[in-house]
């Protein structure tokens, strides 16, 4: 593996790689992380992976790889599940937020996630919004207001909801319900956001908006993106890490992964021979 | 025969005794509900609602027990729903799988499952004996044991039928636990958690073995908790069992009134079961 992708795959155990020079400043960066849902198999063996900011990294690979599993570190949701562990570290500005001390709600509130089913709120479309900002600060409700609706307007879903703001947020379609969570998810300014498969559960219109959507936000955010649909990490990445068995098997530019990966494994699988 | 026609033949006689079955299960309740119909409505009267349990031979209506049973049940629903809801999300959403969590919930429904009588028996042992005399706060105390574990156990289900990925979507907003279980959670589940409380009211209205230990009955208006106090099922009770004709009419139309109260409830939490948010 001497490729000369920007990052490289692996860094020896350990061991600093020398810093690829990128021009975006990193944001994630996970190292030797290891995760286990309880008992000794490990799901994650050893990943090392740098996430950037104002970038969007695809993470893709066959079902039970671990991708989801790496994404659901990031902002400890896996801590909901007792038996659940994360070894190694991760990370985030600098800080490690595997230790003990991290104050989680604080951590979410700058990692936002989004799922791969829609999970509005059951109430109302302004509500859902409002919700996730009042937890975190005190605003007037003007400035509220104009929160919620810029936060809307980030997630290309004001002009079709701003006349019924009131009505219930599970009145939206599947596809707008997602842009709605995106919404509520930035409405907070998080740092960060991790997609786990956002358009999956979508129709190809909306899956479009979805990706239009992910294309302006990554201006602002770090995003990193679980997909099953290559053309979509094609489309919508910069970098793409291929994931398989609990292993990062190559990591690098999109362009690099899709058109001349370095790993037999990660050619088989991008041009569709197993997974 | 062929296997097809077998098939048709086997379908048949399977659907006939289902019908048969569910035609009897019907035929019951129909004939309770026709018996009660036919000797309850003529006693339907306005007096029913103002005058109270009369002696033998006198006009007289239920006001007082009407009035005992709505002040008893309600008490009891007052204090058993917050009390359950609290005691249901802390089975469903805090306990985890810890042991002393499945004991708290096997405790509660044998309590689910234990005889009114004994219920009424500890509640007479427990409070009418010290406090030296029967009262409707007896009967109320007897009504939040029986209302209690009903609605435990309506709330842990319901809650558990809440998706996780809602809880997940939640957390993921850096919501503190409290707030995601009062903010997300109980307004997800809020008609299943109403469900429970009117199921619980539907059980408490028609029970009469708790509160002849606890509250007794009274023959007159009292509006005083800690006296003995009239209700429905006790009054249905004492006057089905006399020889008296007036009072055997009274009865029935006592017993015509719970039943339609239990019924419209029934119906209400049924439909509001169901109907989504």
């Amino acid at each position: 593996m001497t490729d000369t992708s920007p990052l490289k795959a692996k860094v020896p155990n350990g061991q600093r790689a020398a810093r690829p020079t990128l021009d975006k400043p990193t944001k994630i960066e996970a190292r030797d992380l290891r995760f286990s849902y309880g008992g000794d198999r490990e799901v994650l063996k050893g990943i090392d992976v740098v996430l950037r900011d104002r970038t969007v990294t695809a993470f893709i690979g066959p079902s039970g790889c671990g991708k989801s599993t790496l994404l659901r570190i990031f902002n400890r949701m896996f801590d909901l599940y007792p038996g659940q562990t994360a070894t190694g570290e991760v990370l985030f500005d600098g800080r490690n937020i595997l230790s003990k001390s991290e104050d989680l709600e604080e951590l979410r509130a700058r990692i936002g996630m989004v799922f791969q089913k829609p999970t509005p709120f059951p109430m109302s479309i302004y509500e859902n919004i409002a919700f996730g900002i009042r937890l975190h600060e005190k605003l007037s409700k003007a400035e509220q207001d104009h929160r919620v609706e810029a936060a809307l307007h980030k997630a290309a879903l004001w002009e079709e909801v701003k006349d019924k703001l009131h009505q219930s947020g599970l009145s939206l379609s599947g596809g707008q319900q997602q842009r709605l969570c995106i919404a509520r998810a930035i409405a907070i300014r998080p740092d960060v956001l991790l997609l786990d498969e956002p358009a999956s559960a979508l129709d190809p219109i909306s899956t479009a908006k979805i990706e239009e959507l992910i294309d302006e936000l990554r201006a602002d955010y770090c995003i990193a993106i679980v997909t099953h649909n290559m053309q979509q990490a094609v489309r919508v990445s910069e970098y793409t890490a291929f994931m398989y068995l609990g292993e990062l098997i190559e990591f690098g530019a999109t362009d690099d992964i899709f058109t001349h990966p370095q790993n037999p494994r990660t050619e088989a699988y991008v041009t569709g021979r197993f997974g | 025969m062929s296997l097809l026609s077998r098939r048709r033949w086997t379908s048949r006689i399977v659907m006939f005794l289902s019908m048969i079955a569910t035609a009897f299960g019907l035929l019951i309740l129909a004939a309770i509900l026709w018996t009660l119909l036919s000797r309850g409505i003529t006693a339907i009267s306005p007096e029913l609602f103002y005058l109270d349990t009369p002696p033998p031979g006198v006009a007289g209506g239920l006001a007082n027990a009407l009035y005992g049973s709505a002040v008893m049940t309600l008490l009891a629903l007052v204090i058993a729903a917050p009390l359950g809801v609290m005691a249901g999300t802390a089975l469903a959403e805090f306990a985890g799988t810890s042991r002393i969590a499945d004991a708290a919930g096997f405790l509660n429904d044998v309590l689910l499952s234990a005889p009114s009588i004994v219920i009424g028996l500890f509640v007479y042992t427990a409070m009418v004996v010290p406090m030296g005399h029967f009262s409707a706060w007896a009967g109320a105390a007897s009504l939040v044991i029986i209302a209690l574990p009903v609605i435990v156990r309506t709330t842990q289900d319901m809650l558990q039928l809440v998706p996780g990925t809602l809880r997940e979507a939640a957390v993921a907003l850096g919501t503190p636990r409290w707030r995601i279980v009062v903010s997300v959670i109980w307004r997800a589940a809020s008609n299943g958690l109403v469900t429970g409380i009117l199921l619980a009211y539907a059980r408490v209205a028609g029970e009469t073995a708790p509160l002849l230990f606890t509250a007794l009955s009274n023959q007159y208006w009292n509006s005083n908790l800690d006296a003995p106090m009239a209700s429905l099922p006790v009054v249905i009770f004492q006057f089905a069992m006399s020889p008296y004709d007036d009072w055997q009419r009274l009865a029935w139309a006592g017993a015509l009134i719970i039943t339609l109260t239990i019924l419209v409830i029934n119906i209400g939490a049924r439909a509001l079961g169901t109907s989504k948010h």
